[in-house]
């Protein structure tokens, strides 16, 4: 057969496409297939394997590369998260590196204006204002800010610039505005961060429950294997909790509707019911869990340097019964809007024995006032029925970036932690990390510093006069936004910024470093579901474009650092990804060797003697549960026991009343990735969604006389912004309540958001504050 | 010129019915079916129009959900032989 190029790639296309469908049924086909089950990839152009840039979800791409540009991308059927499956994100993985406006060069603001500079000059110029604040403020009035998109080696050599070079603990990432009350669930519950579980679940739950979550738009591809298994088990059900109706809740068997912050007393509902129905597991119970109560009436983080430290007690069994008495269904009715039935329902879900049940969440449990308790209190369903640590049985905390996991939380890049679920605080840490660093002990500071948003109160203050921030875009996603970007633009503060394209984080910036993204360098990625990815360099960045690893390196040297950077510069990479390594060895989150990485489509950790970890704590998969045992949740290095949570329904710091009665809840669309700083750059993504609008209930709308497409004034006790308002449109919030995306940094609805956050995990609250709309005359 | 393969997952009762609105208001290939599942081939001018087109699948009520499994943005303008 002769094909010319088109009909030779639109064959490609379709055997592709053909290879990617769901095995089973492909094997029941009973014609004999016309495509080759193996399909291989186009031998014209240049083939090698990457993790998808965007979500957390860490899908694996095939990349195709032609005369130095990538022209072609396919889902990689070898990968086991997608099984050659991409989203809609997947169609723009080739154009997010061709913007037109990608930064090339240094530039340095100078009288106002940027000014294009040398790479000598910029590093000079950010190691000697680091050096000067330093000097002459002392080590904590400098600080780096990065991202859950730093890549693995990126977060490292930040960490160690700072806690083993400058000394000081001002290092933070975006994934706490994401993340961190996942973080905090975890340990407080497990005494280790990070699931259980992973994706296999998917194949094997019966029921999935998903806590505030719209992982149709969000997570689309396990998304499609929930519905796959649905295709194949007719009784598997799909349980959808949340404000607003999206997308997601089309394919739900059950919609429960609530209160924004009624999920504590939901949860707590559920435990009720299992516990007063004798449908617990007391076997499991005795063996892997003991009962905790924490403080009450934590308080919001509202004001600066706010500071909260929990203080937890042992009770009993009986006595956490009795604590959850209170939450009857008729009480929790009264609280969330949910029917009882409805909320016996969904217990019942739990509750039954033979169901194994997967809950799901994300951003809408996260981004929470009570953002740990609320992840706690859904564990305690698990653990009080021993749905945990075996195949279909799980609860699994979803990210949204694709390093969140990998960077943030694995090598620790915020200000209370060092690698592999260590902490400043504990002496023990502090002296391991010192000798694998080849520091003195107490170069580490032993005390915390600042939460992101405290960072920028700081900033705002002027206790910290230098900042870099690296790989993200705190001018579009920081709450209370016009404090924190006003405070940034204050007499006597340095920005540094390292980023792909101009932002509104790049405005405020006095240097701007341009870098190398994705496949135009060489990197590691971890996702949800504790998978290391690894993908090679592929084509070049444009002009003179750097990895952030190496632009940190550079000034890390420049500042006197060289003892601790004295690396390769052909190697970085693999020279610093084996130095992090030696911190996971022998702790439960022991990372393969370089040359693994290399080879395999990922690996979950712990990987013992080169074999992963699918599922933690159980002794049948987990290497690191001690004989004898059948659970150990090690994690909890004196107990090794889970812990249920004591946790109450608290309502959230502002609510809405007469002069503001709506409630604003913000989030993420489908075709634009967080800031859309990326996506925004390909223009049938810019052109699908281009702008933010405001997401409302018809019947709102007709009440204060609004039309769909009409443009409104928004506003919150922090700002106001106009947008134009969309009536049954992909989702649709309930009574009282409005969405408005984040993505748009023409329209910013962080503005108006408030910088409260949860106590424990330090991570804001997006999803609550109150707004009124006004029309505008 | 993209080109993009594409899996797309029906309710079995409506295969027929999604098939034809796929060749003919989406001007998609239908390049096989296999059970419930449909290999689709989209090729248009622009990476807008690709959008289009999946978004308009994805948005059929008969279609459960939908996948990319390549996409090629290659300049095939000037074709040549193999």
């Amino acid at each position: 057969m002769k094909f010319n190029r088109r009909e030779f790639i639109r064959h490609l296309a379709a055997a592709t496409a053909f290879a990617s469908l769901p095995v089973g049924l492909i094997n029941c086909s009973k014609g004999k297939s016309e495509y080759p089950d193996d399909v291989p990839l186009d031998p014209n152009l240049s083939w090698d394997k990457a993790p998808c840039r965007f979500c957390g979800t860490g899908c694996g791409v095939m990349v195709g590369t032609k005369d130095g540009k990538i022209v072609a991308v396919a889902g990689d059927k070898l990968n086991s998260v997608n099984k050659g499956l991409l989203c809609i994100k997947g169609y723009s993985l080739p154009g997010i590196v061709y913007g037109e406006d990608r930064l090339t060069k240094p530039l340095i603001r100078n009288n106002g204006k940027l000014k294009t500079a040398s790479w000598e000059e910029a590093l000079d110029l950010v190691a000697n204002k680091y050096k000067e604040s330093i000097q002459q403020y002392g080590s904590d009035s400098v600080a780096i800010y990065g991202s859950g998109q730093w890549t693995i080696t990126d977060g490292y050599a930040a960490l160690k610039w700072f806690k083993a070079g400058i000394g000081s603990n001002n290092i933070e990432a975006n994934a706490r505005l994401c993340m961190a009350s996942a973080v905090s669930g975890f340990i407080t519950t497990f005494g280790a961060d990070e699931p259980m579980g992973c994706y296999d679940d998917f194949e094997k739950a019966d029921a999935f429950v998903l806590w505030g979550n719209n992982m149709s738009e969000m997570h689309p591809m396990l998304f499609t294997r929930i519905l796959e298994r649905k295709r194949n088990a007719e009784w598997v059900k799909i349980v959808d909790i949340g404000t607003r109706k999206t997308p997601t809740t089309q394919f739900a068997d059950m919609y429960v509707q609530m209160k924004p912050q009624s999920d504590l007393a939901l949860a707590n509902a559920i435990a009720r019911i299992i516990i007063n129905t004798n449908r617990y597991n007391p076997d499991f119970i005795k063996a892997n869990v003991l009962f905790q109560k924490g403080k009450e009436n934590i308080g919001y983080g509202l004001e600066d340097k706010f500071n909260f430290n929990d203080e937890p007690i042992e009770v009993s069994f009986e006595e956490y019964k009795q604590y959850v008495q209170k939450y009857t269904p008729e009480y929790v009715e009264q609280i969330s809007g949910i029917p009882q039935g409805k909320i016996k329902q969904l217990a019942e879900i739990y509750a039954d024995k033979f169901t194994k049940v997967v809950s799901l969440w994300c951003m809408g449990m996260n981004q929470h006032t009570r953002g740990t308790w609320i992840n706690n209190l859904v564990y305690n369903l698990h653990l009080l029925t021993g749905k945990i640590c075996e195949p279909g049985n799980n609860p699994l905390s979803l990210t949204g970036q694709p390093s969140a996991c990998g960077t943030v939380r694995e090598v620790g890049t915020l200000t209370h932690r060092l690698p592999a679920d260590m902490v400043v605080t504990n002496p023990d840490h502090r002296k391991k990390s010192a000798e694998i660093w080849g520091v003195q002990e107490d170069k580490i500071p032993a005390k915390p510093t600042y939460n992101t948003v405290e960072m920028f109160r700081a900033l705002d203050r002027g206790d910290i006069k230098v900042l870099w921030i690296q790989v993200t875009n705190p001018m579009v996603t920081m709450p209370n936004l016009n404090r924190y970007r006003s405070g940034s633009e204050k007499e006597g503060r340095f920005i540094v910024v390292s980023d792909v394209y101009p932002t509104p984080t790049t405005e405020i910036a006095d240097v701007i470093l341009p870098s190398a993204m994705w496949v135009e360098r060489e990197g590691f990625f971890g996702n949800t579901e504790r998978r290391t990815q690894h993908w090679k360099k592929m084509v070049n960045p444009p002009g003179e474009a750097k990895p952030d690893n190496w632009q940190i390196v550079e000034v890390a040297k420049r500042m006197g650092y060289g003892n601790l950077f004295n690396y390769n510069p052909e190697t970085l990479d693999k020279e610093l990804f084996e130095e992090y390594r030696k911190f996971t060895i022998g702790t439960g989150h022991d990372l393969g060797t370089y040359e693994q990485y290399v080879e395999a489509r990922g690996l979950r950790w712990p990987v013992v003697n080169g074999r992963e970890t699918p599922y933690r704590y159980t002794a049948q998969y987990d290497a690191f549960v001690s004989k004898g045992k059948e659970i150990e949740f090690y994690g909890n290095k004196k107990t090794h026991k889970a812990v249920i949570w004591a946790r109450p329904y608290e309502a959230p710091p502002e609510v809405p009343d007469k002069e503001y009665p709506f409630w604003l809840v913000t989030g993420r669309v489908l075709e634009h990735w967080h800031t859309g700083s990326i996506t925004r750059r390909v223009p049938h993504l810019h052109q699908a969604v281009p702008e933010a609008y405001l997401e409302m209930n018809p019947d709102d709308a007709n009440d204060l006389r609004i039309q769909n497409g009409e443009t409104v004034r928004v506003v919150s006790r922090r700002g106001e912004i106009e947008l134009k308002v969309v009536l049954n449109g992909k989702g649709n919030p309930q009574r009282g309540s409005v969405f408005v995306p984040f993505f748009d940094e023409n329209k910013l609805i962080n503005r108006l958001t408030l910088d409260a956050y949860c106590p424990i995990s330090k991570q804001p609250d997006y999803k609550k504050c109150a707004i009124k709309i006004e029309k505008i005359l | 010129m993209p080109i993009s393969g594409i899996g797309v997952s029906v309710q079995p009762q409506f295969l027929e019915k999604v098939k034809n609105e796929i060749r003919n208001n989406i001007s998609g290939e239908v390049a096989r079916t296999v059970g419930d599942y449909l290999v689709v081939v989209l090729e248009t001018e622009t990476p807008k129009e690709m959008e289009k087109k999946f978004e308009a699948i994805l948005q059929l009520p008969e279609v459960t959900t939908a996948w990319v499994a390549y996409h090629s943005v290659e300049d095939v303008a000037v074709e040549s032989s193999l």
